[in-house]
Order: structure tokens, then sequence, then C-alpha cells
């Protein structure tokens, strides 16, 4: 690109071409040249015109061009992001295609507003330099007054006002993108309602090792002072429903919500458990023969917390080290977590199996917005 | 003298007599410190006979208990404050602890890493006898799960006949391969047994689950091990035998939780070990500093990250300008 092309100086054409990177040859003269320059009021148009009529004209049919095919391509944005379901763009051959459409209609969209924006400037624009003292605030009320009537004047200069051909097809082009962001919306949609609150524990339901998905009883547990395992809840193939298709029953997110950890407290001398001060009567209850039962996942961002230390009964999460104490309603000692790991209370059904007596104690998983809201 | 008086107000000698006081304390307390090889000493020092024989000799086992372990855990194994009680433990624990070299420990305040067992394998079956006949209350504990394989046969407990002992070179060439092929028994014996214990693992992908459910928060998903709270740590996996996993899951040593056999059943267990086997001969991509398994690629991102801020360093240092005064 030469300095013909890039003339931002409004230099005449006949100064010869200079190297890039060497001073121009007026350079030292700038503030002469700023006084003679200086905008002392709005120019007219016709004075500040360097280029042809002709070639302004053909400037705006480019520009309009380009703009027409940033509208078409915001169009093609919306078509294409509706032409897709969500239950189609989950498949990942069908969401590819979804993906190259979104894409591919939304840079043209862009690409065609900036191409028409560059031939605008290029080609209609007056090219001179506006040089604006720093003045002190507030405005006078002199340039207050000349403002608007500079500010039409500018876009009368710019062609704005003057083309209409290009000043349509630019609104049509931006108008599609303007609506994309709230149509986009819709992704964030359905309300999840209670399905943060709820998960597949209820009363009576028995629960089974994670892995291997057998059946737990208390005397299994009895072998181990300090025993811990994994446990997932039991489903019949009554409860099954939708999630029929996945093994067990259990849809991995119904696994990640529902998972815990049960532990078996170590006892003292007297055969019981130094519960700490959080563990009121009601939670104590929740608990089977020292056999207490966790929300496995942290309640910081939902990692799973489960490295249980026997000797000091801590829950240690490995994402932020967020730790709980198991003896003591998981109280948060340490980390980022600021809530306990909800509690679940457990018993034991008339065959013998440990089965959960109802839902988790709080929300599992993460804090979110409304999870203190019944 | 006069050499050492003239620079004493040398700008440098203060680093200098730092450097010098840290060397010497760190040489000494590293002379001075005891080391599990002298506990080892200590425990052969206490007069026992070693025997050939498998049998087991509970008096021998009461002497390496007295001379080794009755300082922290009491001469009837009831514990004190340095060392917790025994006599609920098991047998598993006992011989997860001492064969995997984390017992006898010279350091009862920090968590023992993985060493090289200090008692021959007959002392440690005495040490048991005594253990199971005096010490452990009744049934209490896990017993050692003697069907699960262990470490492969030591090569230096079939010892080479001496050529000392031998009339002629013939004798003595027939006396070497005869301990040789005693040697190589033992090991075809041992790598028949464990390949059928963990072929014989036909749903590893259950072991998977239940390592990557229960283990891996700890050891890792590589077995790499990792970090607990106030400076314990889980150790790294990749060393143990199929014996020793068994005997940590049933006994949870240190601040590990116990999963019994009726929890995690033994065949479940032995799904369970077979990935652990398959993870350990996963080859470790390498790289110089070996962090964590992580491979070659990583490594060289976290190299290339540090590196470049060093190099921004020195260019800093060296464009520097400098001071007036300097």
């Amino acid at each position: 690109m030469t300095d013909k092309t890039n003339n931002d100086n409004n230099e005449p054409d006949e100064i010869p071409d200079r190297v890039v990177g060497t001073p121009t040859a007026e350079e030292h003269t700038v503030a002469e040249a700023e006084a003679e320059r200086s905008h002392e009021g709005p120019y007219k148009a016709s004075e500040t015109h360097h280029r042809p009529e002709e070639q302004q004209r053909r400037g705006e049919k480019l520009a309009s061009l380009w703009f027409v095919i940033a509208f078409l391509g915001g169009i093609g944005f919306l078509v294409s992001y509706f032409v897709f379901g969500p239950e189609e763009i989950a498949d990942p051959r069908i969401g590819q295609y979804s993906n190259a459409l979104l894409g591919g209609t939304l840079t043209l969209s862009l690409f065609g507003i900036g191409a028409g924006m560059t031939v605008w400037a290029r080609n209609v624009m007056p090219h001179y330099e506006v040089a604006s003292p720093y003045d002190e605030l507030p405005s006078s009320e002199k340039e207050k007054g000349s403002f608007s009537a500079f500010f039409m004047q500018s876009a009368d200069e710019s062609g704005f006002t003057r083309r209409p051909l290009m000043r349509r097809t630019l609104i049509a082009a931006m108008l599609p993108l303007g609506i994309a962001p709230i149509i986009l919306l819709r992704d964030t949609g359905p309300l999840p309602g209670d399905k943060l609150k709820v998960t597949p524990w209820a009363d009576g339901r028995r629960m089974v090792v994670e892995g291997t998905h057998r059946e737990i009883r208390p005397e299994d547990l009895a072998q181990d002072p300090y025993g811990m395992i994994s446990a997932l809840p039991l489903m019949h193939e009554e409860d099954y429903g939708e999630n029929v298709h996945y093994p067990h029953g259990i849809s991995l997110n119904d696994q990640a919500k529902s998972v815990i950890l049960l532990i078996k407290m170590p006892t003292n001398e007297e055969g019981q458990v130094d519960w700490g001060e959080e563990m009121t009567e009601e939670r104590r209850n929740w608990t089977h023969e020292g056999i207490i039962a966790y929300s496995k996942i942290c309640t910081h961002v939902g990692c799973p917390a489960a490295l249980y230390e026997r000797t000091t009964h801590r829950i240690l999460c490995p994402c932020h080290q967020s730790t709980f104490d198991a003896a003591n309603a998981a109280e948060v000692v340490f980390g980022p977590a600021h809530r306990p790991l909800p509690q679940l209370p457990i018993g034991v059904d008339s065959e013998g199996y440990l089965v959960s007596t109802g839902d988790f104690s709080e929300a599992p998983g993460p804090t979110f917005w409304d999870y203190a809201k019944d | 003298m006069k050499w050492i008086t003239a620079r004493r107000r040398h700008p440098l000698a203060g680093y200098v007599v730092v450097i010098l006081a840290l060397a010497l304390f760190g040489v000494g307390y590293a002379a001075l410190a005891p080391t599990a090889d002298q506990a080892q000493a200590r425990t052969l020092a206490a007069d026992v006979s070693s025997q050939d024989d498998a049998d087991v000799d509970v008096a021998e086992g009461r002497a390496i208990f007295d001379q080794t372990c009755a300082t922290c855990h009491n001469y009837d194994g009831s514990g004190t404050e340095t060392g917790p009680d025994l006599r609920d433990v098991g047998p598993a624990a006992i011989d997860f602890q001492v064969s995997t070299g984390r017992m006898p420990s010279m350091n009862p305040n920090a968590q023992m890493p993985r060493k090289d067992m200090v008692m021959s394998e007959q002392e440690l079956a005495n040490l048991i006898a005594y253990y199971n006949a005096e010490i452990r209350s009744g049934e209490a504990g896990a017993e050692i799960p003697t069907d699960v394989p262990d470490h492969a046969p030591d090569r230096e407990s079939f010892p080479s006949p001496l050529r000392s002992d031998f009339e002629d070179e013939e004798s003595y060439e027939e006396a070497l391969e005869e301990a040789e092929n005693e040697y190589q028994a033992a090991l075809e014996a041992y790598e028949a047994e464990y390949d059928a214990y963990i072929a014989g693992a036909d749903n590893t992908d259950m072991g998977m689950k239940l390592y990557l459910t229960n283990c891996a928060h700890c050891h890792s998903w590589s077995g790499g091990g990792g970090a607990l709270t106030d400076g314990r740590w889980a150790p790294e996996i990749h060393d143990a035998s199929p014996r020793e996993i068994y005997e940590a899951m049933v006994s949870g040593p240190g601040a590990m939780p116990m999963f019994s056999d009726t929890v995690i059943e033994p065949d479940e267990k032995q799904e369970l070990i077979s990935y652990v086997k398959t993870l350990q001969t996963e080859p470790n991509a390498g790289g110089p500093i070996d962090l964590q398994r992580v491979g070659q690629v990583a490594e060289g991102f976290i190299s290339w990250t540090i590196g470049l801020a060093l190099i921004v360093a020195c260019a800093i240092w060296i464009t520097a300008k400098q001071r007036a005064h300097d």
C-alpha cells in the first residue's frame, strides 16, 4: 500500500512517494499546517471532497453490495440457528454442520459489514485532518450550539444522509445481528424447576456400591471400623422412566446428583461415636450404627470430594482443598466451600438392607442462586 | 589465618559463613540421624538364629517384637503415645507395614515412605506367628490374604554356593546349577500363580470403576499418589504387589479408610487389583522431571514457560541500566 492510496493527511497527489518510516517533508511544519487547516467551523461538503462524484457513486454501490451480503449472512445465521433443534445438535455428526453453518454465516455477516464500511471510508468519505484542541471542560455555550450543526454536517459529509441506498442497506445488515443475541437466549431455557434440589433418593430406597452395584447391609461395614465406600441409589425397573436405556436405569446426571460417601465412623471405648457439636439430635437420627452418608459432590464447584482420611475423619476435595469434618455434620474446616456437604438420612428396611429415609438435607452440589429458597 | 582475616570484611563473607554452616549441619545430621539400616542391624543383633525351613518360631518372633516394635507399641502391643494399639489391627496390617518397609520406623511423627523390607521373610513370618499367638485379641482384624500373590521371589534368598566349599570344579558347577534351577522353579511357580490371579479377573471394567470411585481421588488416576492434609500424602502404588494392595484395602494403613471383604468382595478386589496391575504396566510417558506421569509434551510446556520466564528475567537483568554510583 503506498501513500497515494492511504492519503490520511489529505496531501495533494503531486507529493512524491516516500519510503515508509522517513519523515514527511512537511512534518516539521505540522503546527503551522494545523493552524491553517484547523477546523474553525463546519466545512461545506463541496469544499472538502476531493474525490470525483463518480468514484463516490461506485463506492456507494460497492458498500451497499457488501451490506446486502452482510444482511443475507445475518438472516442465514438466524435460519441456521433454528434449522437444527437441540435434540439434533446433540448428535456430533449433525452438530458439526450446525457449528459450520452458524460460524460461516456469522463470519460472512461480520465481514460484510466490515468490508462495506472500509469501502465507504475509502471511497465516499472526505479525507482531511481535524485538529481538536483539548478544551477546558465543560464546553462553551457556543461550542455546544455548534455541535449538533457540526454533527449533522459530518453525517452529510460522510454520505450517510445523502446516500440512502447505502444507509438503508447498512441498517438492514445490522438488524439481524442486533436481534441475534436476544434469540440466542433461548439456549438458556427451559428453567430448571426444582431439578437442582431433588435427587432420586427417597424414603425406603436401597443403596448399592458404585461399580459393583451390590446392595449393602449395615453388617457389611461392621468389619470396617474405619470403612468408607461410594454408593448410588438402587433403581427398580418401575422407576427407570426415561432412563431405561442407561445401565441400572439411572442417568449420569442423576448419578452425579445422588452419589454418596458411606462412612463408618470409628467408635470410642463405650461404643459411641464422638460426634461434633453440629450433629444435632435430628442429624444423629439420620445415621445408623455409626454409619453416616454425605453427598460426594463438593459444595464449592462440584468436584467429587472423596479423599477420606480415617484418622482425622476429614473429607477432602482434590480440586481446591475444601475440607469437611465427617464427624461434625461435614462442616467446612478449610477451603473455598462455604456450606457443609448435604447429609443423607439413612436407616434399614425390613429385610435388613441400608436405605435412605428421605432426600438430602439440602440441595447437593455447588451452591446456585436460589438454593436456599423452597 | 592472615588470609582469612584480610577477607573477613569482604561483602561475600557473610554468605560464605552461612553456606559453610548449612553444609556442616546437613552433613552432620545425615551422619548422626538413625536410619532403617541401623534398625536392621539392631534387629539382627538380637541374636536370633535364622532358620531355613518354613516352620515359624514364636520365640524368635517375640525376640524381634521386643527388640524392634515394643519401644513404640509396648510389650503387649497395647500402644504408647508414639505408636498405635496393635491388638485389633490383624496380621494383614502387620504384614503390610513390615513388608513394605514402613515398619520399623525411626520417626513416628512423620508418615513412613515405602522402603526395602528390613527383615527377612522368615523373620517376618516368626513375628506374625508371635503376634497371632500373644498379642492379637481373638480374631480381630484381617487375615493375610495368602492366596493373593506377593512379590516375585528374591534372587538373594537363593544364595549361590561358595567355591571354597567344594573340592573340585565339577561338583561346584553342579551345585551352582542346582541353586539356579531352584530359583528358576520358584520364579516360574510365582509367575504361574501371578498370571492365574491377574488373568482370573474377567471384569476389569468393574475393577476400573471401583478404582476410579474409591481409590483414584487419593492415589491419582495414574496411581501416582497425591497430597492429603497436614503434610500427609497418599503414596504412589506402582511398586505394590497384589498382596500389598489387598492388605492395604482390608487393613487401612495410615489415613486410608478400610474396604473389607463384605463391602468389596474378594473377587471384586481381584478385578480391582487386576486393573491396578494394568495401570502399573502402562509405560510411563517419561520426561526428564517425571511429573505425575503427565508425559513429555506437558512437561515440555511447563519447562518452556519457566524457561522463557528465566530468559526474560536474564534479558531484563543484562540490559538494565547501570546505576550512576556503582
